[in-house]
């Protein structure tokens, strides 16, 4: 019995030792919260925005913020500290909305809503003008309308600004399969324009125009 | 380079993940063709129109729920490093009862080995060459305020049960050197029985018995009208008993261990002395019972 106590002691305090403590008793733990919380917060409006874009209702948004939230702040010991936070969480929330999606072959489930309906979103910004309104908003509704795997590359890339090589390792996918989905998703964004300027304006050069007008 | 490949890299190009050298040869391309040049100004409207999209931002309700649930988080981790906490604490103990229990083997694993013993012959003669092995007043008080009581509930129980109702004598004799000869024969043991006879004692009789599940002898005594039981055996089978070297060093620690009351009032002692090892059991007052330790310890 004392052979197996002394056995029981010293791998408590071999455990304790090799991590630092902060295993067995948590004292690095507080710190470590009101650090996640501070990188945390300020990415929760860039990840809702994503969110919404890729589940297209705003109660599946916030549910996939919320589920990516609780797992980042799980796993926050295995990010290192100075490398990309935003693309960190942004990881995690593909891989919860992917692990959703694949889920969703087999039963319809959380992030995605049986009403297939865009949601009403309003525009802040007064200065833009009427027609670059409906431009933006049509161009929205064909973003939308993309599959995910087309719609989050162009996401990423242009609206977050993210290199191909953070796309990469946020989506979970070689380099190359980035390119191409931005070429194939670019691709068909200008297909369907060209089409939807067809019906609307006759005039597909007028609509793109409109887009660059700033 | 021809307008297919032309085409598949103006993304790479307004993504500025070209190295100048491929942006030259790009350039150069687009400059004579007027299909990518188009392509090229139209991807870069595109790409100017997303940038400009405005993310709905998330709404306070959210960042709430978040916290809150992040709060939920941080508690159960909390609540867990407690239950860790405690765990270690736990081994923490149970090392130290093991390292306890490595000083002083248990009383009952000494008793299962004598045990299997017991029917060899008596060995009662051989403890005073065996002193070494009697753990004696050699602890810190503080240590031997920790150990294990020698006299446990159920050794004490048999003290009792043997005490009230002792059986018939063996061998009755008011003599205590009759008695000695009597039990050498037997035995092998020359300690003599003690003879109490200043504080009034008269011995009755003796008997072989059982002390702890091993041999011994019992000795029965009536002092002031009062029965006093007393076992004689070999201490080597009680490693955690006292030894008491002179009646003129017993501290009250030394009584604290050697002395217990029972429930019913009876005051019941366990000590060795010079290689013999003495329990006595009596209804006479504690005082009493010191002063026969004492007269027992002076031989």
């Amino acid at each position: 019995m004392g052979i197996i106590s002394w056995f029981c002691a010293l791998s408590t305090v071999q455990i304790y030792f090799h991590r630092g403590g902060d295993v067995l008793f948590g004292w690095n733990k507080k710190d470590k919260s009101r650090e996640f919380e501070e990188l945390a917060i300020p990415v929760m409006d860039s990840l809702y925005g994503t969110a919404l874009k890729l589940t297209r209702d705003s109660d599946s948004a916030q549910d996939l913020v919320q589920d990516a939230y609780l797992k980042a702040f799980k796993y926050f010991d295995t990010f290192e500290t100075g490398t990309n936070f935003k693309a960190w969480m942004f990881r995690i929330m593909t891989r919860v909305f992917y692990d959703a999606y694949r889920e969703k072959k087999r039963r319809d489930s959380m992030y995605f809503p049986i009403d297939e309906e865009r949601p009403v979103r309003g525009y802040e910004e007064d200065e833009t003008s009427g027609e670059r309104k409906v431009f933006l908003g049509e161009l929205e509704k064909i973003i939308d309308e993309l599959p995910p795997d087309f719609k989050l590359p162009v996401i990423l890339s242009d609206i977050h600004e993210f290199s191909y090589q953070e796309i990469a390792d946020i989506i979970g996918c070689p380099v190359g399969t980035v390119m191409s989905r931005l070429y194939r998703g670019r691709k068909r964004l200008r297909e369907i324009l060209t089409e939807s300027a067809g019906e609307i304006n006759s005039d597909m050069g007028k609509v793109i125009s409109l887009g660059s007008v700033k | 380079m021809n307008c297919r490949e032309a085409e598949k890299l103006i993304g790479l190009y307004l993504d500025n993940e070209f190295s100048d050298a491929d942006r030259i040869e790009i350039d150069e391309h687009i400059s004579s063709c007027s299909r990518c040049k188009s392509i090229m100004e139209e991807e870069t409207q595109l790409k100017q129109a997303i940038s400009s999209i405005k993310l709905e931002r998330a709404p306070a309700a959210l960042r709430s729920r978040i916290l809150r649930s992040l709060e939920g988080q941080k508690r159960k981790i909390w609540a867990f490093t407690g239950l860790k906490l405690a765990a270690s604490l736990g081994v923490v103990v149970f090392s130290i009862i093991g390292v306890y229990s490595l000083i002083k083997p248990s009383i009952s694993r000494d008793e299962k080995i004598c045990t299997s013993t017991k029917n060899d012959s008596f060995v009662l003669a051989q403890a005073s060459m065996e002193n070494d092995t009697i753990r004696s007043n050699k602890f810190s008080p503080k240590y031997r305020k920790l150990r294990k009581r020698v006299i446990n509930p159920r050794l004490m129980e048999n003290l009792v049960v043997e005490h009230v109702r002792p059986g018939p004598v063996e061998k009755r004799s008011e003599d205590p050197d009759q008695l000695a000869e009597w039990y050498r024969g037997k035995t092998g043991l020359y300690t003599p029985p003690p003879k109490f006879a200043s504080w009034g004692g008269g011995m009755v009789g003796g008997r072989l018995s059982q002390f702890a599940g091993n041999d011994a002898i019992k000795l029965i005594y009536s002092i002031h009208g009062r029965r006093v039981t007393l076992f004689m055996f070999n201490p080597r089978m009680m490693p955690g008993i006292t030894e008491i070297k002179s009646p003129g060093i017993i501290t009250k620690l030394d009584l604290d261990e050697i002395l217990t009351e029972t429930p019913g009032g009876r005051t019941v002692a366990v000590f060795s002395h010079n290689g013999t090892g003495y329990s006595l059991i009596s209804d006479q007052e504690k005082d009493v019972i010191v002063s026969l330790i004492k007269s027992i310890a002076s031989k």
